[in-house]
């Protein structure tokens, strides 16, 4: 009988815990995802898909990318990527950076560079390009990305692991495909 | 009988502790933008933080914003051993 009352008790708590342990957010900000935030502006979504680790094929260093982009349904929607690579070098520029993913190849021919500061005992370049929504959604369409940076006759691949691809899956579930 | 009443316990204090929060910081009267920032910090037993940045600057930086137009701050801990806060500022 004093188990029973304890379980009750035991059982309404978790309720409660579960209940008050839903994230809160701004009346802007809606999702809670730890992959990606959405910010409505009136008439239409703003989406944040947070950085993807992608590590190195050979040397130390990882490339991390995330994707703005708004959704209004058009074709002419811009997207920006923007993405840091940690290596050994100072990367001012680059050629071309290209993304495959076994079903599209994209080619960036426009990279802008934002910054380059050091961290730790490596550097970290900053570069931004911009596409369009129907491409980035073509790419989240399949995993095991191939990322390729092109600059001064060097090329350096990245590619995704296993928790990456995951995450891209999701991505592809909660956010490309209500677009 | 005891160790059940010991697991639940635990169980009860696992729900508690891993939960995220999701505060706004600070809004502007500029436009709301078109850029996202982030910057993200994690650490260990609320105190091994190793010089990680989650700063509005870092944030506004990392997303090319020069005018900053929200500012939220998502904090996540799990069982007071992992911490993190993750930065996010929109802008133009």
């Amino acid at each position: 009988m004093k188990f029973r009352k304890f379980l009750l008790i035991f059982q309404a708590s978790v309720c409660l815990f579960l209940t008050a342990c839903t994230s809160v957010k701004p009346g802007s900000v809606k999702g809670g995802s730890n992959l990606y935030e959405t910010f409505y502006q009136g008439g239409s979504t703003m989406y944040f898909v947070k950085p993807l680790k992608f590590p190195t094929v050979l040397k130390n260093g990882s490339l991390e990318m995330d994707f703005t982009f708004r959704s209004s349904g058009k074709e002419s929607d811009t997207a920006v990527m923007r993405f840091s690579i940690l290596g050994n070098d100072v990367l001012k520029s680059l050629d071309s950076f290209t993304i495959q993913n076994g079903l599209t190849q994209v080619k960036f021919t426009v990279v802008e560079h934002m910054f380059s500061e050091s961290k730790g005992n490596q550097y970290l370049n900053r570069f931004s390009a911009t596409t369009n929504v129907s491409q980035v959604k073509s790419l989240f369409e399949q995993a095991e990305w191939v990322i390729t940076i092109y600059n001064k006759e060097k090329k350096v691949t990245f590619k995704s692991n296993h928790k990456t691809d995951k995450n891209i899956i999701r991505i592809q579930k909660k956010v490309m495909a209500v677009l | 009988m005891k160790k059940m009443k010991i697991a639940m316990l635990l169980g009860s204090v696992a729900l508690m502790s891993s939960c995220s929060l999701t505060l706004p910081v600070n809004a502007t009267s500029n436009t709301v933008g078109t850029k996202v920032g982030r910057a993200k910090a994690t650490g260990y037993l609320g105190c091994l933080f190793f010089n990680q940045d989650a700063s509005i600057r870092t944030a506004a930086k990392n997303g090319g914003i020069t005018k900053i137009s929200t500012v939220d701050i998502k904090s996540r801990n799990i069982l007071y051993i992992v911490n993190s806060y993750e930065t996010i500022v929109t802008g133009e």
